[in-house]
């Protein structure tokens, strides 16, 4: 139990009286990258924005890092623990800069180890040379590689990618999804990985949970 | 157009000499308005922000009241006003009748929904995912709405711009709770309705071409920080 950064039981969801989610039994060790797979529309996203803590609309029991966020503020405090990236990629007006700064004062880190999050993360990401240019000017694919360094930079304990690849050109793709092997593998950092290629699933995660109609279908540990 | 020619030169006269009573009553319809718009923007941008995310049982009723109060008319509320505020009235006992105080709650109830109204078509019309990012990065409810409000910047202006427009510009309000009071409550719209009156069209126009200046000046510098958000984002 004490390993498990998400225990998710009973969940169940509704969307205008239509039962959309019911989760029996979802876990999630430490250092583990889980696939979630399935086709659109399963239910990947709903539930992603359950065990993030985005949607607090739902019936059933979830533990994060061992314990039940109650109230405002500790879900919050939880919230602050965890990173997401989305399908398509959120660019915030300011520069490149500004979107990686945004996460890191909501958290309240000093502007000295601010900076310092966003040369490393920037460097990860090789978009250093964007750094003082205008957000909404980059390319899809660079603005994609912003919302992984903007999530990276926060240093999350749990991260949730939500078909972080999807959109993107072959070359940009791959590219991205080497980096992303990288950071999966050798950091130790556990995630949810959500998508409906199961070739691209394959290669970054350690289980795979396939999802169909709001229901795990198959549990399979690789 | 002698009319027109002596209006514009007694304009020129009375600014150039600095008419107090002139200054004084600019000063005073500034001031309401002022005031007015930013009581409406304390209340109708955090409601109208509140109110695109919201689901509650008769939410729709109450966006359809808001829009409904987008279009006012200032008779109706200054008639309701000068109820409220009249000796036997609700809230008589304040005795704010005849006050700029009671002109600047006629003209909140006037911007207000204004405000509100299009700050709501503001939020919504932005990316739905701006919300769940944003959360997810951590924001708290306050910094949410920080963030909310700076990525929908340039139609809050205008929200801004069109509660400043509503209430500078309106006068059966403002005629009904001031009372058109000399040097009190007497304010630019309602002297230009006194002097046209009288048949003093030449000061009338004098004010006109004051609260045209006046408004154009106000719209000017929320256009330039507007249009300089615009070059930046």
């Amino acid at each position: 139990m004490d390993d498990e950064l998400i225990c998710a039981g009973n969940i169940r969801k509704h969307v205008r009286e239509r039962e959309i989610l019911t989760i029996s039994h979802l876990c999630v060790k430490k250092n583990e990258v889980v696939g979630l797979y399935g086709p659109n529309g399963a239910g990947k996203s709903s539930l992603l924005r359950i065990l993030s803590l985005i949607d607090n609309d739902y019936q059933g029991n979830l533990s994060l890092f061992g314990h039940a966020p109650k109230g405002y503020k500790d879900r919050l405090r939880s919230r602050r623990r965890m990173a997401m990236v989305l399908d398509q990629p959120i660019i915030y007006q300011g520069t490149v800069r500004d979107n990686l700064a945004l996460g890191l004062k909501f958290r309240g880190v000093s502007n000295r180890e601010a900076e310092e999050k966003i040369t490393w993360s920037l460097k990860l990401l090789g978009i250093e040379h964007l750094r003082n240019q205008r957000a909404e000017r980059l390319s899809r694919g660079e603005a994609q590689r912003l919302c992984l360094a903007r999530a990276l930079a926060l240093s999350p304990e749990l991260l949730f990618l939500d078909e972080p690849l999807s959109g993107l050109d072959v070359a940009t793709r791959d590219n991205l999804l080497s980096t992303l092997k990288k950071w999966l593998r050798k950091d130790g950092q556990t995630s949810i990985y959500v998508s409906h290629d199961l070739a691209e699933v394959k290669q970054l995660v350690d289980r795979i949970i396939y999802i169909a109609d709001g229901r795990l279908v198959d549990n399979d540990t690789r | 157009m002698s009319i027109i020619y002596e209006g514009l030169k007694e304009a020129i006269i009375l600014i150039g000499r600095g008419d107090p009573e002139l200054f004084q009553i600019t000063w005073l319809s500034l001031e309401i308005s002022v005031t007015a718009v930013l009581i409406s923007m304390a209340l109708g941008i955090p409601l109208g922000t509140w109110l695109a995310d919201a689901r509650f049982f008769g939410r729709r009723l109450f966006i359809s009241l808001i829009n409904t109060g987008m279009g006012l008319p200032p008779v109706v509320v200054g008639l309701a006003v000068v109820i409220l505020f009249w000796r036997s009235g609700p809230l008589g006992w304040l005795q704010l009748l005849y006050t700029p105080a009671a002109m600047v709650v006629a003209q909140v109830i006037i911007a207000f929904p204004i405000v509100t109204g299009i700050t709501l078509a503001a939020i919504q019309q932005l990316d739905s995912k701006i919300r769940v990012q944003t959360l997810s990065l951590g924001a708290s409810r306050w910094q949410l709405m920080q963030v909310l409000w700076r990525e929908a910047r340039l139609p809050l202006l205008a929200a801004v711009m069109a509660g400043f427009g509503g209430v500078i510009s309106e006068v059966g309000a403002v005629l009904m709770v001031g009372g058109n009071i000399k040097g009190d409550t007497r304010v630019l719209t309602t002297a230009i309705v006194l002097e046209t009156r009288m048949g003093r069209f030449e000061r009338a126009i004098a004010l006109a071409i004051i609260l045209l200046v006046l408004v154009f000046s106000v719209n000017l510098i929320i256009t330039y920080v507007q249009q300089q958000g615009s070059q930046n984002g």
